[in-house]
């Protein structure tokens, strides 16, 4: 049984064929707990619950792949939600990039494992009411999950042009830049995180939690849409869904003496609200550590694409939720997103391997909102702050001084209609400016928020254990329980939060 | 979610045709052929949730009669010179400027994800990935299988605490 199942081995080898042909039923499958998603948080919760002797089923929406290549639409078309171009309505609208694949997140993420800052896990603990945060046991905790998906720093060698010049010019500055510590085996610097790791350096849940899970007996399916979770009373039971195959649609339930959904940030206040969930701070919150990015261009070849993904983060204004990073992103992103067309596209193209794209991100001072509108579907709406769009401008004059430092010749701005920069003393221009929030480039890729945990019922949808309020055995595990944004990146706190919650499921099971 | 099935109306797909030409001016000598592009692209579209998509399709067959007025043809009609100026005066239009920028980005992408174009410009990932994936062996080859290997042993061990002796991350 030690295999990812896959649409093709519906219904055949799950087994109900007979009975689905004679009676027209369901195929119903029967185990301990059931898990939604196969991401930072389910498939974490899945190992630990498994490891601790329960039978586990996970569910994952998203195909199982293995292999990974450097075709940037054919990735995001298998890989990723909506074609990794999920918007949040907004003036400027935010494009959100979500995995949805087996691993989910971790699978397309460029690995980088920081624990939960101290003042947050602090802040959580002392107005969410999430009882004893710092301890030597949360402690213990971020260590076995660094243990289990090998975090740990780069071999120095895979350091490519484009993080070297931002280490650089940031420790020209004296500012703080740090080495980022990410889930890999001797990453081979190919630069594809974003689009799977073709070497399998990298420990995404594919091939650390999920794998482990299935070793202690979970069993693990792919192509799996859950659309609601059915209840007997206010005691959650199991899951029904569909599976993705072509040629017919096959419904499933499972059945279950308790349901963890962990199908991130956007897509689990829908479930919960499609099966009936009216708590009213479901899919509120939401938080996105919205980024911005500018393109420089030097007058060397800097080929980004050589090197891994991400090494370094400037962390000097990480007081003011502020971080940077250099991140280099494929031609046919790049084209996508310059707003430009013919010549002028032309030109800057042609220069792509001279280009460092470096992005900055910040903690979010506002909040968005999880919808879910008729047929079920969540739609995010998102609306910048004036504050947060000011830090962003901050921001990205602070980066480009220090690119300008390091030899950039023209900088293209994320802010529409306002000139390129080609020298140092443009940045005058850009200081004394005002930008227009509404014209702000936006994305991201944390979402968070839309389920909180915490002591209050009427503030939190989940205890401080992930459990959701007024409901028995319904669980969420993964970022939609974060408080509040967390400043940095995500996937280690949501594994430790599954890590934490998954003990006290199974203790009092 | 893609969906496979998904096709462009006739004019959105002209339209989107005619605008590739305008997107794209460089693609002959690069060897690209402009339909390839659009089929990227419509493939693209059919990846999106409904409800872009279906913005981008209804924003094409705009772009496609909204030359009717002042150009006296479908866009599709126009020859290069009068789409290029059509396209610029939605480019320089503060309200269909968003719209103009998402069907040229999309087409930018479709074109810039082209092996040819991608050749021209240098980008040469396969050959990159397939020398550090060869290197990563020859180098790590012994310690990755190590690894693997304590994983193995932490599999069969009881793993609710840390085994004992092991360094913690490097901080």
């Amino acid at each position: 049984m030690s295999r990812v199942f896959t649409a093709a081995d519906w219904p055949d080898v799950i087994g109900g064929e007979r009975k689905q042909r004679l009676f027209g039923q369901q195929v119903t499958l029967k185990c301990d707990t059931v898990i939604v998603g196969s991401g930072a948080g389910g498939a974490a919760t899945a190992a630990e619950l498994a490891e601790r002797g329960q039978d586990v089923i996970v569910l994952e929406e998203g195909g199982y792949h293995t292999r990974f290549e450097a075709q940037t639409s054919k990735m995001v078309q298998m890989l990723y939600r909506d074609g990794g171009v999920t918007l949040a309505a907004g003036r400027p609208p935010v494009i959100v990039s979500e995995g949805r694949c087996v691993g989910g997140s971790t699978t397309v993420n460029g690995g980088m494992s920081w624990r939960t800052p101290e003042e947050i896990l602090a802040r959580w603990q002392t107005e969410h009411g999430l009882g004893e945060l710092l301890s030597p046991v949360t402690e213990q905790i971020f260590e076995r999950v660094e243990r289990l998906i090998s975090a740990r720093l780069n071999d120095e060698h895979t350091i490519g042009r484009d993080n070297a010049l931002l280490r650089d010019g940031a420790k020209q500055r004296g500012w703080k830049v740090i080495p980022n510590i990410r889930n890999q085996v001797h990453c081979a610097g190919s630069n594809n995180c974003a689009f799977g790791c073709p070497t399998g350096a990298k420990q995404s849940t594919l091939v650390s939690y999920l794998p482990r899970a299935m070793h202690f007996g979970a069993r693990v399916f792919a192509d799996c849409r859950v659309d609601r979770v059915l209840f007997r009373g206010k005691r959650a039971v199991g899951v029904s869904g569909s599976v993705a195959r072509h040629d017919r649609q096959i419904r499933f339930r499972v059945l279950a003496d308790r349901v963890v959904v962990a199908a991130g940030a956007s897509q689990t206040p829908a479930l919960l609200a499609r099966s009936g969930i009216k708590h009213h701070q479901l899919g509120r919150n939401l938080a996105l550590h919205p980024n911005t990015k500018v393109i420089a261009l030097f007058d060397e070849p800097v080929r980004g694409y050589e090197g891994a993904h991400q090494l370094y983060q400037v962390r000097e204004f990480e007081r003011e939720g502020i971080l940077m990073a250099a991140v280099n992103i494929p031609p046919a992103v790049v084209a996508m997103t310059l707003r430009s067309y013919g010549p002028r596209l032309h030109r800057l193209m042609q220069r792509y391997n001279d280009m460092v794209c470096a992005g900055l991100l910040v903690e979010d001072s506002v909040c968005g909102r999880v919808w879910t509108v008729p047929g079920g579907r969540p739609l995010m709406s998102y609306q910048i702050s004036d504050f947060d769009a000011q830090r962003l401008q901050r921001g990205t004059i602070l980066l480009c001084q220090l690119l300008f430092d390091v030899g950039a010749t023209r900088i293209v701005l994320p802010f529409d209609g306002v000139a390129d920069l080609t020298s140092p003393d443009d940045l005058q221009r850009l200081k004394s400016q005002p930008i227009d929030k509404h014209h702000v480039e936006l994305s991201s890729v944390h979402i968070m928020c839309t389920a909180r945990m915490g002591g209050d019922p009427k503030r939190h949808v989940c205890d401080p254990h992930g459990a959701v309020y007024d409901r028995q055995q319904l669980y969420v595990c993964d970022a939609s329980l974060f408080p509040t944004p967390i400043g940095v990146n995500p996937m280690e706190t949501v594994m430790a939060l599954a890590t934490r919650n998954a003990a006290h499921i199974a203790a009092t099971a | 979610m893609t969906d496979a099935t998904f096709r462009l109306p006739r004019p959105a797909r002209q339209a989107l045709t005619t605008l590739a030409a305008v997107v794209c001016p460089e693609a002959g000598q690069a060897g690209v052929a402009l339909p390839d592009v659009v089929d990227h692209t419509e493939r693209f579209l059919g990846s999106l949730a409904p409800l872009p998509r279906f913005a981008a399709t209804v924003g094409l067959c705009w772009l496609e009669y909204s030359a009717l007025f002042p150009a006296g043809a479908r866009f599709s009609r126009l020859s290069t010179s009068a789409a290029e100026d059509h396209f610029a005066r939605w480019w320089d239009n503060k309200t269909v400027r968003p719209l103009a920028e998402t069907l040229a980005g999309l087409l930018g992408m479709s074109y810039y994800e082209q092996p040819a174009v991608q050749e021209q410009i240098g980008y040469l990932p396969d050959l990159w990935i397939e020398r550090v994936t060869r290197d990563r062996e020859a180098t790590y080859g012994a310690a990755i299988s190590d690894h693997q290997q304590t994983l193995r042993q932490r599999l069969q061990s009881n793993l609710a605490g840390p085994p004992s002796g092991e360094k913690g991350v490097v901080r």
